[in-house]
């Protein structure tokens, strides 16, 4: 692919830096993607006028609320899973737990939908959350099938995250075998998820369907919710 | 701002941000319809495009020679989400409306079938004891609270009336669904709650939405004092008062009234 066209290319840079370290003041921003000061400003002054950046009143760049709405639309745009809103509402009332439908993206695993079960809402993955693809029952499934330049960096959530090679690779194994991940507490202490892939027609993975909720309830309810997961999924591949 | 004619390179920044309009209103678009959008030859355009996908804002729709948002895009906007604190944005107009009124000033959120109060600024008069942060009232109760019920979607709404408020030992006793039903219609239609003596005898309230980016309402503040400061005169100026107070803090959190509910749900 050519070369992004360059201002736009450093409008992502300044919006990126934004998106994960919050609000920056202009010389912040100007360090953190290596460019004069001079050229930061026109920078923020272009993003500021198209409304994707805001000044707050300490003088410091933010992203602007605009992106909510444009979060929106992208999520509405994905009319290739517009079945999976019914097919997660069907796993949150038959289990309970709250559902999720994932995908891999950069080495990642980025949330695109869920459904709120009954239990407490976990906010660990909200639509447009992401997490590294060695934490967490969907990350897990997704990891599995994904070719190694693709499975992104490993981040430790908790002292039960898996992180060395050896475990990553036995979990890869099951993954195979079994079909399913089930993730103790490897992302927030205290939660468990459940997992199974979702497959396009050539057999290649195209996401993942899992629940999640308190350790002791999910455990409890693997052998009702692993043939509902593996139903719906099927239903959505 | 600088003038984009005198930035060499803003320029395309404009073109982006008109792709991104377009994408937002009509999901996926063909290069062909994003030139008529844009208002930009096909040869530019697929250019804007090139880089835009490259860069994660705009990919590919699965729909053959289609384009749409890009799901990095949600990836920023979970981000905008997270580090939006309500109260943050509250902060500054409960205060000038604290300065305003002397009154007690109040925010507050939905949880079940109560509300609770996240943030509060003590008025001169009186100190309600009724309503202290992280105190939590029903939602048939108070000028905040009732507007938190009133706003509800009606299928959420009819599921709290008809079902069973939880109650604390020093609440009002639950009025019959009936009655919290008509309530809520009036409440919903002004667009605003009054609240006179029903929480506490002698203290009244006036209870506005505050509603986010979707036009979800999430919270609601209200001004209370003693009943002679607010009802004994015409309450119409300080009902718009409070009224206007919560479309700034809805405003902040990017909710645009002309925008919300119309290109998607």
């Amino acid at each position: 692919m050519a070369e992004p066209i360059k201002s736009l290319a450093k409008a992502q840079a300044v919006v990126d830096l934004l998106r994960r370290n919050g609000a920056l003041t202009p010389s912040e921003i100007a360090d953190g993607i290596a460019v004069p000061r001079s050229s930061a400003y026109r920078l923020i002054d272009g993003l500021r006028a198209i409304e994707l950046v805001v000044s707050r009143p300490d003088g410091s760049i933010d992203l602007a609320q605009r992106w909510l709405r444009l979060s929106d639309a992208s999520r509405a745009a994905r009319t290739e899973w517009a079945a999976a809103r019914d097919v997660l509402d069907g796993l949150a009332r038959t289990t309970g737990f709250t559902a999720y439908l994932t995908v891999p993206r950069s080495g990642a695993a980025v949330c695109l939908d869920w459904a709120r079960g009954r239990g407490i809402e976990l906010l660990v993955l909200r639509p447009g959350g992401s997490l590294a693809l060695n934490a967490g029952a969907a990350s897990r499934v997704l990891r599995a099938h994904l070719p190694a330049a693709e499975r992104g960096e490993i981040v430790s959530y908790t002292p039960f995250t898996l992180t060395d090679p050896g475990s990553l690779a036995a979990d890869a194994e099951a993954v195979h075998s079994e079909g399913f991940v089930l993730a103790a507490e490897d992302v927030t202490v205290g939660i468990t998820s459940l997992a199974v892939p979702v497959f396009d027609e050539r057999g290649g993975i195209r996401a993942s369907l899992s629940v999640g909720g308190l350790s002791r309830d999910v455990r409890d309810a693997v052998a009702g919710a692993l043939p509902a997961l593996r139903e719906a999924a099927t239903a959505l591949g | 701002m600088t003038d984009p004619v005198q930035a060499p390179g803003l320029d395309i920044l404009h073109k982006a941000d008109a792709v991104l309009r377009a994408l937002e209103r009509h999901a996926a678009l063909t290069v062909a319809e994003l030139s008529e959008h844009v208002e930009e030859p096909v040869s530019s355009l697929y250019r804007i495009l090139t880089s835009l996908t490259a860069l994660g804002w705009v990919e590919p729709s699965p729909a053959r020679g289609r384009y749409r948002l890009g799901i990095d895009v949600m990836s920023i906007g979970y981000a905008v989400e997270d580090r939006l604190s309500i109260r943050a944005h509250a902060l500054p107009v409960l205060e000038r409306l604290h300065l305003h009124t002397g009154l007690t000033v109040y925010l507050c959120v939905r949880r079940f079938t109560r509300s609770v109060c996240i943030e509060r600024i003590e008025g001169r008069d009186v100190r309600s004891l009724a309503t202290l942060i992280g105190s939590s009232t029903p939602l048939f109760a108070g000028a905040a609270p009732r507007v938190l019920l009133a706003t509800l979607p009606d299928a959420d709404r009819d599921q709290v009336i008809d079902g069973e408020f939880r109650l604390d030992p020093n609440d009002p006793p639950t009025p019959p669904a009936a009655t919290i039903r008509a309530d809520a219609e009036t409440v919903r239609r002004q667009g605003y709650a009054v609240s006179d003596g029903d929480v506490t005898p002698g203290v009244a309230a006036i209870g506005a939405p505050v509603r986010d980016h979707r036009g979800d309402v999430i919270a609601a503040i209200s001004v209370s004092g003693l009943r002679p400061a607010l009802l004994d005169r015409d309450a119409t100026e300080l009902i718009a008062t409070v009224v206007e107070g919560a479309d700034e803090i809805s405003a902040s959190l990017g909710f645009a009234p002309a925008l919300a509910g119309v290109s998607h749900g």
